[in-house]
């Protein structure tokens, strides 16, 4: 194979400054300077790299396969002691190599040039280049797709279109994970990433060992054994290009009938009555004020929540002209706030400071001053504050930095700096001197910050296991008198903000959550004087499971409310109604609606807060039988593309039911994946019984006689030696 | 047994009732045709006539639709590296990669065969007149084609399939490419499948004769023995005889202003009486090997001038 390999690098290795030029163009473009300080290195080049990394390998594919499948090339090249496997494998490996070498050598530039720089104007470090190499060393399954493409005896509809959607369909998964997944990631990612290489890379070679013989029908047609994998990969690819033209015309539906302005929409939940301190069922919904020029919550109606058997009116006028409090969320603390690649956040000016501020992946804030030039000045620890070259000190445990943000955007919003959280504790960031204080020293494993009454300012929630701490953030005074409640307009950010206040916290009470269930997943909250009111219950009513709260208190023991809604006065949106969506939706392969039914079932199974999907199912009887007639409608039309579809190809009978029996599992694909499978047949009258029969047969299907040869002209001159 | 040894006195190559369509055509349709161990075979036809699809079915490179067919006593469809470094196979258009210099071309070709006859090579470039630094693609065709069949040669095969080897080449490469032939097929037990538009060089070089018209083999024979079996006459009338006189055996009727050429293979006593039946003037002539040939590619086109557009 060696002189094989050496004759298709030789062929093939100008195109190799092809890709360094691209590369190293696209290493030069995600240079923070051009992509602006919101840029974060690891996500910007996987960015570039997801358009360009493909379209090299597919070009290569496409330019190595191409000529040595022309008839005089390919016999020059196949006509010697060697495999068609030989041929294939020389291919890929000369392929990967000039591919690799186009893609590495500018990402090594990069990464020495981070390297030589070091985080001292950017957070950044030179393996943010590796989520970007794993992705292009996955986006190598475009070049075994490009030969897979390249098939000459191939159509446009079958063999050519179908190979790229799979590994398009793959590549798109790698994105996803890996723009922002940092190094774990990047390393589940290659090795996911390899087996994938190594799948296409089998399947492209089966392919073209028959390339070299191209055969007809009968040869292929007839049965899969020994030859499962390219038939696989095409039925994933039929099955992957239906789906997603599915997504595409329902997102083009949807465009087109949804509402391009805001429409105020009315929602039913629980709240905390202002004063009274009293639970209400209330319907609210969010309305723009042109006098402030915001948006402002308008309560439209609603009922105390007593406990008693009645059915709740949501829609009376006892709640309107009262002000109520909301419940929050208790969020679990994430590992990366969402505006990370995996190593850094972006760099953030919380108000009231005067550095901007990066989470390290690797557990620190490293601060930055703005002017007169971005320079790193100071690293902060959880332990304390480091000079800026180096990571010292102890590293915090998960994002402190986009945890406190997340969880304090209620001070954060009125222009407070906002403590940091991390899964060990709070803590506080000091102003002049830049120092840190932990102010609450406690393991985390949920987190809230809930409004506490009008002027008061937000209490702190914390869970740790099934206990909820509560904490009241004070100034030097020992009190929360800092807090002030602004105008909530557009003004807002102008006023002055009180930035140089020293917050402390102070457990105030502990309560016990009431089940298991509320350890796990999120839940709403809402503080009372007396009391800490939990519920799951803190969606709007039509998704509700259950419709009851607790109030729990410090030294009493739990109170359980459970309360019933008039559904007379619902004023949920009503989804059950006929849409062109709903009939699309009938159009996606039935094995993926029963796989997303399941899922769906096992959530709710292992989960009973989430929505039941067979409840869901008898509420939406207008949308669900849509679903069904439009999903008969395309199995009945599958039915009929897969017997024409499968006598076009010449499918035995057992085939042709085998394919009917996957009909209602794979709608459309069935019929798409016959075509892209077998080749077509072509039929001739039998001279016997005139019934058109298949040319690739000794013997015609219907009668049974086998081909005549040609009558004698009388001219024919064969000797005995022929 | 050896791969070398397997079945001696079977043909080179033998096909049954082989038959490939591309769509709904035949192109190649129940042909049956054995080369002899040993003998060099002329495969004519016209462009379309089948000669390259059946090539590329004996060589593996397409399956038939339906029919067998065999080469050195292997099923074209599973040929190994072995049997294939035993066959030498030239293309249409010599063709060789033109990044290549012609030393590199050598070096791929004996790393990329079993057996390798340097002095071959050497003597076959020589004879062309090729610089082996020189890159493929600064080569005249006829150099290229030096090239390619120096390395075909090289490999030392026992069959050697010829795809129209000749095809733009200049008189003097034709000369050297046919001695070549001539000396190869001389070298031994060695067996050579030329095809080929140029029929002086068929005569020059074959012993055989195949001839395909629109998929279907009508002549398959010795050179000598084609010749004896056709004959021809020529018709003095205005009319298109054969219009009204059908006659056995007839291979064409040609118009040569007022008068006709008849050609008629395997004549007999019937198909003498049915020329001599014809009226007017009715005389016999000699067939040369290009007439003969010419009359059975004939059948299957209407002969027009490109000039006038008239049937001739």
């Amino acid at each position: 194979m060696k002189p094989l390999i050496w004759k298709e690098f030789r062929e093939n290795v100008r195109w190799m400054p092809i890709g360094l030029l691209v590369s190293a163009a696209v290493c030069w473009m995600v240079h923070p300077r051009y992509q602006g300080n919101n840029s974060l290195l690891a996500i910007a080049l996987v960015n570039q790299f997801a358009i360009i990394t493909p379209l090299l390998a597919f070009a290569l594919g496409v330019v190595q396969a191409y000529r040595d499948l022309q008839n005089a090339a390919g016999a020059y090249l196949n006509h010697r002691g060697v495999t068609a496997s030989d041929v294939f494998l020389a291919k890929t490996i000369s392929g990967f190599a000039i591919y690799i070498v186009s893609v590495i050598v500018p990402l090594a530039g990069l990464a020495a040039w981070v390297a030589y720089h070091g985080m001292w104007w950017f957070p950044m470090r030179p393996a943010q280049v590796i989520p970007a190499f794993v992705f292009a060393l996955a986006a190598f399954a475009m070049h075994p797709a490009a030969t897979l493409m390249m098939s000459r005896s191939a159509s446009w509809w079958g063999t050519r279109l179908f190979p790229l959607a799979p590994a398009a369909a793959m590549l798109a998964v790698f994105y996803a994970y890996l723009r922002d997944g940092g190094l774990l990631w990047a390393g589940i990612s290659f090795l996911v990433g390899l087996l994938m290489l190594a799948w296409m890379i089998a399947i492209a070679r089966q392919s073209w060992r028959q390339l070299a013989s191209d055969p007809p029908a009968a040869t292929v047609n007839a049965s899969l054994r020994r030859r499962w994998l390219l038939p696989t990969y095409m039925l994933v690819g039929s099955v992957v290009c239906l789906t997603t033209a599915v997504m595409f015309a329902i997102a083009f539906v949807e465009d087109l009938s949804r509402s391009k302005v805001y429409v105020p929409t009315p929602t039913s939940t629980l709240a905390i009555e202002e004063g009274t301190d009293k639970v209400w069922l209330v319907t609210h919904q969010q309305d723009y004020d042109s006098s402030i020029g915001n948006y402002s919550d308008k309560v439209l109606g609603g009922e105390i929540v007593t406990g008693a058997a009645t059915e709740l009116n949501v829609m009376a006028n006892d709640a309107k002209n009262r002000k109520f409090r909301y419940l929050n969320y208790v969020t679990q603390l994430r590992s990366m706030y969402y505006n990370s690649d995996g190593f850094f956040t972006q760099p953030n000016a919380s108000q009231g400071r005067s550095l901007n501020y990066a989470y390290d992946a690797r557990g620190y804030l490293i601060g930055y001053e703005q002017y007169p030039q971005l320079r790193w000045v100071t690293t902060i620890a959880a332990d304390g504050v480091h000079p800026a070259g180096v990571l010292a000190g102890k590293p915090f445990k998960l994002d402190a930095l986009g945890n406190g943000y997340q969880i304090f955007m209620t001070l954060a919003n009125f222009g407070f700096p906002h403590p940091l959280i991390d899964a060990d504790g709070v803590y506080v960031i000091d102003q002049d001197p830049i120092a840190i204080r932990k102010i609450i020293d406690l393991p985390i494993d949920g987190v809230s910050n809930v409004e506490a009454g009008e002027g008061l300012a937000p209490r702190l929630i914390i869970r740790s296991e099934n206990q909820l701490s509560e904490f009241q953030l004070v100034d030097e005074t020992g009190t929360d008198d800092w807090f002030e409640t602004q105008r909530s307009n557009s003004m807002t950010r102008t006023q002055k903000i009180p930035n140089n206040i020293k917050l402390s916290a102070e457990l105030v009470r502990t309560v016990t959550l009431p089940d298991a269930g509320f350890t796990k997943g999120a839940f709403g909250i809402a503080w009372t004087a007396d009391a800490i009111v939990v519920s799951k219950n803190w969606i709007d009513q039509q998704s509700s499971q259950s419709n009851d709260f607790y109030r729990l208190k410090a030294d009493a023991p739990i109170e359980k409310v459970t309360f019933a809604i008039d559904p007379g006065t619902s004023v949920a949106p009503d989804f059950d109604k006929f849409t062109l969506t709903t009939m699309l939706v009938g159009m996606i392969p039935g094995g993926l609606d029963l796989t997303g039914f399941a899922i769906a079932l096992a959530i709710y199974i292992t989960d009973p807060s989430q929505p039941n999907p067979v409840v869901d199912f008898i509420r939406y009887p207008i949308m669900v039988s849509t679903f069904f007639v439009s999903f008969i409608i395309i199995t009945a039309l599958s039915f009929w593309l897969v017997r024409r579809a499968a006598y076009r190809r010449g499918l035995s009978r057992q085939q042709t039911r085998c394919w009917n029996w996957s009909v209602p599992f794979l709608g459309l694909a069935a019929p798409l994946s016959i075509i892209a499978i077998y080749r077509l047949v072509h039929r001739e009258p039998c001279p016997a019984c005139t019934a058109p029969r298949r040319v690739d047969l000794h013997e015609c299907e219907h009668c049974g006689e086998p081909w005549q040869p040609p009558a004698d002209q009388g001219i024919e001159i064969i000797d005995q030696a022929a | 047994m050896s791969d070398k040894v397997a079945m001696p006195d079977a043909p080179a190559i033998r096909t049954h009732r082989l038959t490939r369509y591309f769509g709904r055509r035949a192109v190649v349709r129940d042909l049956d045709f054995a080369v002899p161990r040993g003998s060099v075979v002329g495969l004519l036809g016209l462009n379309g006539a089948g000669k390259t699809t059946a090539i590329r079915m004996l060589m593996g490179f397409l399956e038939p639709t339906r029919g067998t067919c065999e080469i050195l006593g292997h099923d074209s469809r599973h040929l190994t590296p072995q049997t294939r470094c035993r066959i030498g196979h030239t293309v249409e258009g010599h063709f060789l990669y033109p990044w290549m210099r012609v030393r590199e071309c050598e070096r791929f070709s004996r790393q990329t065969h079993s057996s390798w006859d340097g002095a071959m090579f050497e003597q076959s470039v020589r004879r062309f007149g090729i610089d082996t630094a020189a890159k493929v693609s600064w080569l005249s065709r006829g150099q290229r084609a030096g090239v390619s069949l120096a390395s075909t040669l090289a490999a030392n095969p026992e069959l050697l399939v010829l795809d129209d080897p000749a095809l733009g080449l200049d008189p003097v490469s034709r000369r050297a490419l046919n001695e070549t032939i001539v000396e190869f097929s001389e070298g031994g037990d060695r067996t050579v499948l030329l095809s080929s538009h140029l029929l002086e060089d068929v005569e020059r070089v074959a012993d055989r004769v195949a001839l395909m018209v629109d998929g279907r083999m009508l002549v398959d024979s010795t050179l000598d023995d084609f010749r004896s079996r056709v004959a021809a006459w020529v018709v003095n009338t205005d009319d298109d005889p054969i219009a009204r006189h059908p006659i056995p055996g007839l291979v064409h009727c040609r118009s040569l202003g007022n008068r006709w050429l008849v050609t008629v293979a395997d004549p007999t006593d019937l198909s003498r009486e049915a020329i001599e039946g014809l009226g007017g003037g009715v005389q016999q002539v000699d067939v040369s090997f290009e007439d003969a040939v010419l009359a059975y590619l004939s059948r299957s086109r209407v002969d027009h001038s490109f000039f006038t557009g008239a049937a001739s």
